[in-house]
C-alpha cells in the first residue's frame, strides 16, 4: 500500500484490438472483435448492448476470469503504463485483481458468501495482502459508511440483508483497496427502481472521487447518469463509440437509434387513449384480501396479507396497468384474476357473474395469461404447433379446426410464414419469438380477458416496443381486456389507458395513465416517476432526486386542497388519523382516485 | 425464536421419533402375529423339555398329560398369551423407554448374562468401531476424491471415479465381503476371515488391540469400498454446484489464492449439506452393518440382530430397534447442532 491511502489510485486503460473467442461444440463464437477503447482516470465508459453481445466477456477479459473455453485471446491492456496482459497469471492475481481493477458483479443477491459475515467478506483481500485485521476493519467501517450503511452492518449475514443494502456492501468491497477502475457488470438490474436511482447516485459520488469506472447494461438510459463516453456493442463490435453526447444527439447506427427510441420517456406526449365507451365491467374486484400462511417454528405460523381491501373494476376493451415494485402485491392480484389463488376474503366477478372454483373450466377459456419468463412459461419439448394445439386439445375444439386455428392465431403475432415455425422446438427461436408463442398460446382460445405479468421484462430492449405495440395492436382487433402487470411506469403508460399503483398490497392510486403519469397525485407515484432513469447528456452533472421510501407511512396521506396535491407531511404528528385506520380510495378529480385521508 | 428453542424444539421432535418407531415396531410385530406365533413357539418348546424330563419321573401318561396342561395354561399366562397382543406389547414398550431392556428369552451374553441390556451393551462397541472407523476413513478419501475431481471435470481422473462410484454403489456388502474373504483370507491367507480375535486370543493388552484391528481391516475395508465411491460423488456434485455459484467468481476476482478460495468459498459454503449426508449416510450404514457383520461373524450388534431373529427372541429384537432407532436420533441431533453452527441461515428464524 502506497502512503496515499483512501484516494484512489489514478491511472488509465488503454486496450487495443482485444479478441475474444469461445470454443462451442459447433465451431467458434466471436465473443469479442477487434475492441479498442481507453478510459481515462476518473471517467466512466458505459457498454451498452443486448444479451448476448459480448460486454461481459470484455469484462471477464479485464479482469482475467474467463471461463475455460476460450480458443483465442489477444490484444494489449495497458493499465497507467504498464502492459498487463501478458503478466503472468500469480502476478496479475497478486498485483491487479481487485488492487488496481475490482468488479461488481450482476446479481446482487448472489454476489456474497452467504456462511460469512459481511465484515470478513469486505476485509477479505486486505487481510489477504497482510494487512491486519484491526487496520482492514477500520476501512472496512469507513467505506460502510461511504456507501451510506450503518456500521452494524460489519457483524451481519447477507441473508438479513435487502438488495439494495447487499449492492453497497458489494460496492464498499470493491473498493477496499482503493482500486483506479472498478467494473460494473449491470449493477442495478436486480434491483426496484427506487433502489436503483439511489445506487446511480453513489456511484456518481464515487466517480468524483476519482475512480474510472466501466459501466455495463442493457439499459442505455442509464448510462447518461453515469458516463462520460459510451460504447454500443452488437454481435461482439463496439459499432458505435463516442462521448455520451455525440451518441445520444447524433447517433450514426439504426441499433443505437432503435436503443434509443425504445426508452420510454416520460415527457413526450401521448395522446391520450380514448376509453371504451361501455362502461360494462369485464373483471371486477371487491374488497379482495389475500393471506399467505408463513411457517414459523414447529406448529405455529402466521398470516402474511399480500393483498388487502382491493376493489377494481376492469372495464370491457380495456388495458389496465397494475404498477408496483417487488412484493407489493400485484402478481398476487393477477393470480386472483386468473382465479389460481383463492382470496381470503371478497369477491371476483368476471363479466357479471361470481368466480369460483366450479365452473373453472368455462372461465379458462375465456380468461388467459402471458407470463414474463418466454424461456419457462412454453415447454421446451413440445413444438410450437403441439403448444399451441394443447388449449384447443382440452376445451374440445373441433379438430379440423386446428390447423386452420393455429395459422392464424401466428399470424396475428407476426410469427410468418408460419409453416417456419410449427415444427420448431422453442430454443430454436429467440427470446422475442418465443414470448409471441406465449402470447399466441393466450389468444388461440380467443379469450377476450388477458392477465399480462410483465410480458417485456425478460426481452431485450429492442424487441420490446415491438411486442407491446403487438399487444396494443390486439387489442384493438380483438377488442380484448388487458391488466398489464409491470413495475415500468413508463412503460404502463404507452400500453394502457388507466394506472392502478400498488403499494403494501393496496392500492394507493387509480386514474387514467396521462393523467397519473404527468400529475402524480400520491407521494409514492411520485417517488416512482422520479425513479425512472431518463436519457439525457445533461444528468451527467445532476444528482438523481429520490424521494426515499422511510419517509412515508403507507396509510399516512392526506389530501392538501391548497397545495392541489397529496402530501405526507404527518409522519411526526403520531396520533394523526391516519395511523389507525387506512384512507380509503377517493376521486380527488375526475376519474382520479387517491388512497388519501381528506 | 432464540438458538435454545430452535434445538429444544428439534431435540422433542426427534423424541417424538423414537417414541413413535418403537410403537409401529411393537405394532408390526403384534399386529402381524408375529409375536403369537414366537410364543407359542417358545411355549411349545419349553414343554417338551418339560415333557423329556417328567416322563422318566411320571409312568401315568393322563396324570404326565395334566401336569403337562397345567405348566402350559401357567406359562400362556406367564407370557400373557391369555390376553390380545395389544395388552402385553405397550408394557414393553413403557418398560424399554425407562431403559429397562428386560432379559432374553435364549440369547445369552458372552459372560453368559440373560439380561438384554448386558448383551446389547456388550455388543454396542464393536459395531461403533467398525461403523465409525469405515465412516472416517470414508468421509477422508471422499472429501479429497470429490474436490479433486470436481476442479477437473471431464479428466480422465473424473470419468473413472464417475464409472467407479456407480459400481462401488451397485456391489452388495455381503457378496464383496464374501469375495474379500476368499482372496485375502484363503488365497493369499494374509488377513483373517472372521472373528474378532484369533484362537486363542493373545494375552497381553497390546497384542489383543492389534489382533482385533487386523481382524477390523476385512470388514472396515468392505463398508468402504461400497460407500466411498457414491459419496466422493456426492461430494464431487455438491462443491460443483457451489462453485458455479456467483460469490464464488467474486472471491476469485478478489484475488484470492486458488486454495483459499476452495476452502473458505466453496468448501465452507457446502459444508452443511455434505455434513448431513455423512451423518445420514453413517446412520444408514447401521443397516449394512447387519450384514457385513454377518459375513465377516463380527459380534456386533448387526450380528445379535440376525442371531436374534433366527432364534426368535423378542425381547432382543426390539430392544436393538430401539438402540438403532436411539443412534440415529442422536446422530441427528448432532446434525441439527452442526448445521446451526455451520449455516447462520438456519440460526435466526
Amino acid at each position: 500500500m502506497t502512503t496515499k491511502k483512501n484516494k484512489p489510485n489514478k491511472y488509465n486503460l488503454v486496450v487495443k484490438n482485444l479478441n475474444v473467442n469461445y470454443k462451442v461444440t459447433k465451431g467458434t463464437v466471436k465473443a469479442v472483435n477487434n475492441v479498442s477503447f481507453q478510459i481515462k482516470a476518473g471517467e466512466a465508459l458505459g457498454i451498452v448492448g443486448e444479451s448476448g453481445c459480448g460486454k461481459t466477456t470484455i469484462a471477464l477479459s479485464l479482469i482475467r476470469l474467463l471461463p475455460n473455453n476460450i480458443s483465442k485471446l489477444n490484444g494489449t491492456i495497458t493499465l497507467g503504463n504498464k502492459k498487463i496482459n501478458n503478466l503472468s497469471d500469480d502476478i496479475f492475481r497478486k498485483t491487479v485483481k481487485w488492487k488496481q481493477i475490482s468488479m461488481v458483479f450482476q446479481g446482487a443477491m448472489n454476489s456474497l458468501n452467504p456462511v460469512l459475515r459481511i465484515g470478513d467478506q469486505i476485509i477479505e483481500p486486505l487481510v489477504n495482502t497482510g494487512e491486519s485485521k484491526s487496520i482492514a476493519k477500520k476501512s472496512a467501517l469507513e467505506l460502510l459508511d461511504l456507501v451510506g450503511l450503518s456500521e452494524d452492518i460489519y457483524s451481519k449475514y447477507p441473508h438479513e440483508l435487502s438488495g439494495g443494502m447487499k449492492q453497497r456492501v458489494i460496492i464498499a468491497m470493491s473498493m477496499i483497496h482503493h482500486p483506479g477502475l472498478i467494473i460494473l457488470d449491470e449493477p442495478t438490474s436486480a434491483l426496484d427502481v427506487s433502489v436503483q436511482a439511489q445506487i446511480m447516485n453513489l456511484l456518481k459520488s464515487l466517480k468524483l472521487q476519482g475512480i474510472s469506472m466501466i459501466f455495463i447494461t442493457h439499459d442505455i438510459a442509464l448510462t447518461s447518469d453515469l458516463c462520460d463516453n459510451l460504447a454500443v456493442m452488437k454481435d461482439g463490435k463496439f459499432i458505435e463509440y463516442d462521448s455520451l453526447a455525440n451518441v445520444l444527439t447524433n447517433p450514426k447506427h439504426d441499433f443505437t437509434k432503435q436503443l434509443i427510441q425504445s426508452v420510454p420517456s416520460l415527457s413526450l406526449s401521448i395522446p391520450s387513449r380514448k376509453l371504451p365507451s361501455t362502461k360494462k365491467s369485464i373483471l371486477d374486484f371487491k374488497n379482495i384480501k389475500v393471506d399467505f400462511i408463513v411457517r414459523k417454528g414447529l406448529l405455529s405460523s402466521e398470516p402474511f396479507t399480500a393483498v388487502s381491501d382491493v376493489s377494481l373494476k376492469i372495464n370491457q376493451g380495456e388495458t389496465l396497468a397494475l404498477v408496483g415494485e417487488s412484493g407489493s402485491g400485484k402478481t398476487t392480484l393477477g393470480r386472483v384474476a386468473l382465479n389460481l389463488i383463492e382470496p381470503s376474503n371478497g369477491q371476483v366477478k368476471f363479466q357479471g357473474s361470481l368466480l369460483n372454483n366450479s365452473d373453472d373450466f368455462s372461465f379458462r377459456k375465456n380468461a388467459q395469461a402471458i407470463f414474463q419468463d418466454p424461456y419457462s412459461s412454453i415447454n421446451s419439448f413440445m413444438t410450437i404447433y403441439q403448444i399451441l394445439e394443447e388449449p384447443l386439445v382440452i376445451h374440445n375444439i373441433d379438430n379440423n379446426l386446428h390447423s386452420e386455428k393455429i395459422n392464424e392465431v401466428l399470424k396475428d403475432v407476426n410469427l410468418v410464414p408460419t409453416k417456419d415455425y410449427l415444427n420448431k422446438y422453442p430454443h430454436m427461436l429467440s427470446g422475442g419469438q418465443r414470448q409471441r408463442v406465449g402470447i399466441a398460446r393466450a389468444l388461440i382460445l380467443d379469450s377476450k380477458f388477458i392477465v399480462a405479468d410483465e410480458p417485456v421484462s425478460m426481452i431485450d430492449a429492442s424487441s420490446r416496443l415491438e411486442i407491446l405495440g403487438l399487444l396494443n395492436n390486439l387489442q384493438s382487433v380483438k377488442n380484448l381486456s388487458f391488466l398489464y402487470i409491470t413495475h415500468d411506469i413508463a412503460t404502463a403508460r404507452q400500453f394502457s389507458d388507466r394506472i392502478a399503483v400498488m403499494f403494501f398490497g393496496r392500492i394507493v392510486e387509480l386514474g387514467k395513465s396521462n393523467d397519473v403519469v404527468k400529475n402524480p397525485l400520491h407521494p409514492y407515484t411520485r417517488s416512482l416517476i422520479e425513479a425512472i432513469p431518463t436519457l439525457n447528456p445533461d444528468n451527467l452533472s445532476k444528482t438523481r432526486k429520490v424521494i426515499s421510501r422511510d419517509n412515508f407511512h403507507p396509510s399516512c396521506t392526506y389530501y392538501d386542497k391548497k397545495l392541489n396535491r397529496v402530501v405526507d407531511y404527518h409522519l411526526n404528528n403520531v396520533t394523526h388519523k391516519c395511523r389507525k385506520k387506512h384512507p380509503k380510495l377517493t376521486e380527488i378529480k375526475k376519474n382520479h382516485f387517491i388512497a388519501c385521508h381528506l | 425464536m432464540s438458538l435454545l428453542q430452535t434445538l429444544i424444539v428439534r431435540g422433542l421432535s426427534l423424541i417424538v421419533v423414537l417414541i413413535t418407531v418403537l410403537f409401529l415396531s411393537v405394532i408390526v410385530l403384534g399386529a402381524t402375529g408375529y409375536s403369537d406365533r414366537l410364543l407359542t413357539a417358545t411355549v411349545s418348546e419349553e414343554l417338551r423339555g418339560l415333557r423329556q424330563s417328567l416322563s422318566q419321573n411320571i409312568r401315568d401318561p393322563t396324570e404326565l398329560e395334566q401336569v403337562i396342561e397345567d405348566r402350559r395354561e401357567q406359562l400362556i399366562e406367564f407370557y400373557g398369551l391369555d390376553r390380545p397382543w395389544y395388552y402385553r406389547l405397550p408394557d414393553m414398550v413403557f418398560r424399554i423407554l425407562t431403559l429397562d431392556l428386560g432379559e432374553a428369552r435364549t440369547l445369552r451374553s458372552f459372560t453368559g448374562s440373560n439380561r438384554v441390556s448386558d448383551i446389547v451393551l456388550e455388543r454396542l462397541p464393536n459395531t461403533v468401531l467398525l461403523i465409525t472407523s469405515a465412516t472416517i476413513i470414508t468421509s477422508i478419501i471422499g472429501l479429497y476424491v470429490g474436490v479433486k475431481i470436481a476442479t477437473q471435470v471431464g479428466s480422465r481422473l473424473e470419468r473413472s471415479v464417475s464409472y467407479f462410484s456407480a459400481i462401488s454403489y451397485a456391489l452388495p456388502a455381503w457378496w464383496l465381503g464374501i469375495i474379500f474373504i476368499i482372496l485375502f483370507a484363503f488365497q493369499l491367507r494374509i488377513l483373517p476371515s472372521s472373528g474378532m480375535y484369533s484362537v486363542p486370543p493373545p494375552t497381553e493388552p497390546f497384542a489383543l488391540f492389534l489382533d482385533k484391528l487386523v481382524h477390523a481391516i476385512l470388514p472396515v475395508f468392505t463398508l468402504v469400498i461400497v460407500s466411498v465411491g457414491s459419496w466422493s460423488y456426492a461430494v464431487r456434485t455438491m462443491v460443483l454446484n457451489i462453485s458455479q455459484e456467483d460469490f464464488v467468481n467474486v472471491a476469485r476476482a478478489k484475488g484470492l489464492p486458488e486454495n483459499l478460495v476452495m476452502r473458505r468459498h466453496i468448501i465452507r459454503v457446502a459444508a452443511p449439506p455434505i455434513v448431513t449426508s455423512l451423518i445420514l449416510g453413517l446412520t444408514g450404514s447401521l443397516g449394512g452393518a447387519i450384514l457385513t457383520e454377518t459375513v465377516f461373524g463380527w459380534p456386533g450388534m448387526g450380528r445379535l440382530y440376525y442371531e436374534a431373529i433366527l432364534a426368535a427372541d423378542e425381547s432382543v429384537i426390539v430392544a436393538l430397534t430401539f438402540m438403532f432407532t436411539l443412534l440415529y436420533v442422536i446422530a441427528r441431533f448432532i446434525l441439527e447442532i452442526l448445521y446451526v453452527v455451520l449455516d447462520p441461515r438456519v440460526r435466526y428464524k
